[in-house]
């Protein structure tokens, strides 16, 4: 089984106020491709209700590192209340929503994804030790880099967002 | 990624779609149906129509299939399931129009298929030979390429199924 190293718990961007969802999503779908993760939508969610719109998004892309490193990000986008409405921005109406979104990132290294290292007990613990002593320099820079990715994509999001509070 | 026991089989769920609210039962069916048309699929229907007292549930599965050569075929799947399905009426673009209310799920599932013909299964030398090829000569290209290729021709049809439901988020960045 491949193993998970723990990049990025529970980043939360929380939000209340005025944004365009599709254009949430848009980034979220260009900054993937621009960064070539292999799309992962696993739920997609969209409930009408009197006190306004659900949407729920969980995404996993991921991107192969090496034969042996797999990127995975999980982003949990949850929006509440959703009310439309039509705002003028530079003499142009727009179409807008209203409501609370909350974003959750997590991500991990997914090490032997190929399962390559696990067919005898000896190739396993041959894994375990290179792991461990020679290849800790490697893992700890994808770390660092995953953890970078997954920053400039909050970032690039609460921009985003704070863009609609003036 | 699931890799079936032979190894003749590289797919998995590519994702769910739930909906409740709005939407036009028949458009949504007409863009499946139109868009395995387009990407040249052949298409095995199944349906399932039950009339319940707060509304109709419906079961429809769709399974195409496309053959890319002789030895691969593309297989995709659609699962659509509504409940509480009734019929309302809505002014869309200033004309009433009778469209569906009720709670919706769509899965869809993708599979690579090899060999799906038998042709390497007529004696243990082709089947080593097929063994040899796609666990290590094609590997790559099998699961990264032609998967690959799947998987984006698939979230095209996603894509399209959320613009028939007009979801807000129906966009794709491929």
């Amino acid at each position: 089984m491949a193993e998970r190293n723990i990049a990025v718990s529970g980043m939360v961007v929380s939000y209340e106020g005025l944004f365009n969802v599709f254009e949430l999503y848009k980034i979220l779908d260009d900054w993937q491709k621009k960064h070539n993760y292999d799309k992962t939508e696993k739920e997609s969610i969209e409930y009408v209700k009197p006190e306004g719109k659900y949407i729920e998004l969980k995404l996993e892309p991921a991107r192969k590192e090496s034969d042996y490193v797999k990127f995975v990000i999980s982003i949990h986008i949850q929006m509440e209340g959703l009310k439309e409405t039509v705002v003028e921005i530079d003499g142009e109406k727009k179409k807008m929503h209203e409501g609370r979104v909350t974003v959750t990132f997590d991500a991990w290294l997914l090490t032997d994804y190929e399962e390559a290292w696990h067919t005898k007990a000896g190739i396993y613990f041959l894994r375990l030790i290179v792991d461990k002593y020679f290849y800790k320099i490697y893992t700890d820079k994808f770390l660092s880099t995953l953890r970078g990715e997954v920053s400039e994509l909050s970032t690039q999001i609460k921009s985003f967002l704070n863009l609609y509070k003036y | 990624m699931v890799v079936s026991k032979r190894g003749d089989k590289v797919g998995d769920v590519l994702g769910e779609i739930r909906y409740s609210g709005e939407f036009d039962y028949e458009k949504v069916y007409l863009i499946i149906h139109n868009w395995f048309k387009k990407m040249q699929y052949e298409v095995v229907e199944t349906y399932k129509h039950k009339m319940t007292g707060t509304g109709t549930e419906v079961e429809l599965g769709i399974k195409a299939n496309r053959k890319t050569s002789e030895f691969m075929r593309y297989d995709l799947e659609v699962e659509l399931k509504t409940w509480n399905l009734v019929e309302v009426e809505a002014v869309i673009g200033g004309k009433k129009q009778k469209i569906n209310k009720g709670r919706l799920l769509i899965t869809i599932s993708f599979n690579v298929v090899l060999d799906y013909s038998s042709k390497f299964d007529k004696s243990e030398w082709n089947r080593r030979l097929f063994n040899l090829i796609r666990f290590t000569l094609w590997r790559k290209k099998i699961i990264i390429l032609w998967t690959g290729n799947l998987v984006a021709e698939a979230y095209g049809l996603h894509t399209q199924i959320k613009k028939a439901l007009n979801m807000e988020t129906a966009y794709s960045a491929w």
